[in-house]
């Protein structure tokens, strides 16, 4: 095997061109189990954390963006970033697994349960793709196509994540059920980002996306349309929770039952926009 | 591939597989077997070392990552004339060693909280090691042993 070790982003889309049967190793914090366990190992890893470009968070007219190879650590300690990026980022492995682990490994890795994911499809990130000579932007609504499966081609890289400054406004939160608080991975994640109105106080824009629920991390419209425009009680939302439950299509897998994602994640649903509105700053 | 870097304050100049853990390069290449291997999936935390000051599991670190930087081992805690460190003081006296296996990555997560933050809530303590795991000790132990190695660290500081 050989191992390249690129310092420059130029540099990096060479290699993914001329090489053939690489594979883009960032913290490796999932791909050396998957070497380990299967003992398939690619015939070259491009280490891409040697790359100043691709680390960082840097505030920018447009609003945030974050280089793919930033370490989740560096993530959940962000105060810049919205609460529902950060808490997810925070919910992820242990200390350990958080100071390798990188936000653009969580999101190529594309797994249901990642706790990055439902956070950026929350607040509408847009990820930059890049191939030697060519590059595109692509949503997180159409970024993730199945699990562990993106639109991501052979030769490209995830580069930067862009979050709108329309989303560093509002208040979000994020949560998410596992069966112990450290190291868990997540039987069910929700987070929801919304704006109310400086006058009325009314929701004046709602958005919520789950994960674990679904092949790819989902929107629920239908309760971001219940919710919208309303100053919401107790059953307000719940009834918009019940929406939650029905837009979701979870399965039974080996850390939960698809009936107990039902159940949960209307109280989950529950807490975190409870949590918002009483106590919008407490992120 | 060739790599160097710094090992319990040590230059190290290796020739590796590329594909080779640094767990493997710690315990075979290098001969310090204080660094434990338990799950080898980063969940237990036993193989925890400190990557330029940071816990990382070496079982998820392929050794060319190593290149420039700077490794502690739980061997590097030893003190001069073979005492012990604070730290794996306070783990003995407050009996928070049963089998031993999951304790050098304990002592280490310990070190790596102590070194950020001094006098740690519970909660904090809890936080700082969530990435450790014990089978025999129930954990109340362990929480107990870092308060009196915060303790111990001040009180050698003053």
């Amino acid at each position: 095997m050989r191992y390249l070790q690129p310092e420059t982003i130029e540099d990096l889309l060479k290699d993914l061109d001329y090489e053939s049967n690489n594979q883009i190793i960032a913290g490796g914090s999932d791909l050396v189990i998957i070497m380990e366990e299967t003992g398939i190992k690619p015939e070259i890893l491009i280490d891409i954390t040697n790359i100043d470009e691709l680390k960082g968070i840097r505030k920018e007219e447009y609003g945030i963006s974050i280089g793919a190879a930033t370490t989740i650590a560096d993530i959940s300690s962000n105060q810049e970033l919205p609460c529902c990026l950060a808490t997810g980022a925070a919910s992820i492995g242990s200390p350990q697994i958080r100071n390798v682990a990188t936000i653009g490994g969580n999101l190529c890795n594309a797994s249901p349960c990642g706790d990055t994911l439902a956070p950026l499809l929350c607040l509408s990130a847009d990820f930059l793709l890049q191939a030697n000579q060519k590059e595109r932007w692509v949503s997180a609504e159409n970024f993730f196509i199945g699990p562990k499966k993106t639109v991501l081609n052979k030769n490209e890289v995830l580069s930067q994540i862009r979050i709108n400054k329309k989303y560093l406004e509002g208040y979000s939160g994020f949560g998410m059920i596992g069966q112990r608080n450290g190291q868990a991975i997540s039987q069910v994640n929700l987070a929801v980002w919304l704006k109310r109105s400086d006058e009325s106080g009314l929701i004046e824009e709602i958005r919520i996306a789950a994960g674990s629920v679904a092949p790819t991390p989902i929107r629920i419209p239908e309760a971001e349309e219940m919710l919208c425009g309303t100053n919401p009680d107790s059953e307000l939302i719940l009834r918009a929770g019940l929406l939650v439950q029905t837009g979701i299509s979870p399965i039974d897998d080996v850390r939960s039952s698809a009936e107990y994602r039902q159940d949960v994640i209307i109280g989950l649903f529950y807490d975190i926009i409870t949590q918002i509105l009483k106590e919008p700053k407490s992120c | 591939m060739l790599i160097e870097f710094i090992c319990n304050g040590k230059k190290i100049n290796i020739d590796v597989p590329a594909d080779m853990r640094v767990l493997d390069l710690i315990r075979d290449g290098l001969g310090l077997t204080g660094t434990k291997c338990g799950c080898s999936k980063g969940e237990c935390g036993a193989c925890t070392i400190l990557v330029d000051g940071l816990p990382e599991c070496s079982c998820l670190l392929l050794a060319p990552k190593l290149q420039g930087r700077e490794i502690t081992t739980i061997e590097a805690l030893e003190r001069p004339g073979g005492k012990l460190h604070p730290i794996q003081e306070a783990f003995l006296e407050e009996g928070a060693v049963q089998c031993g296996f999951c304790t050098p990555g304990m002592i280490l997560s310990t070190k790596a909280l102590l070194d950020v933050n001094p006098s740690p809530s519970v909660a904090e303590i809890e936080e700082g090691l969530s990435g450790n795991i014990c089978r025999c000790t129930g954990y109340t132990k362990i929480v107990k042993a870092v308060q009196s190695s915060a303790l111990k660290l001040q009180g050698a500081e003053i």
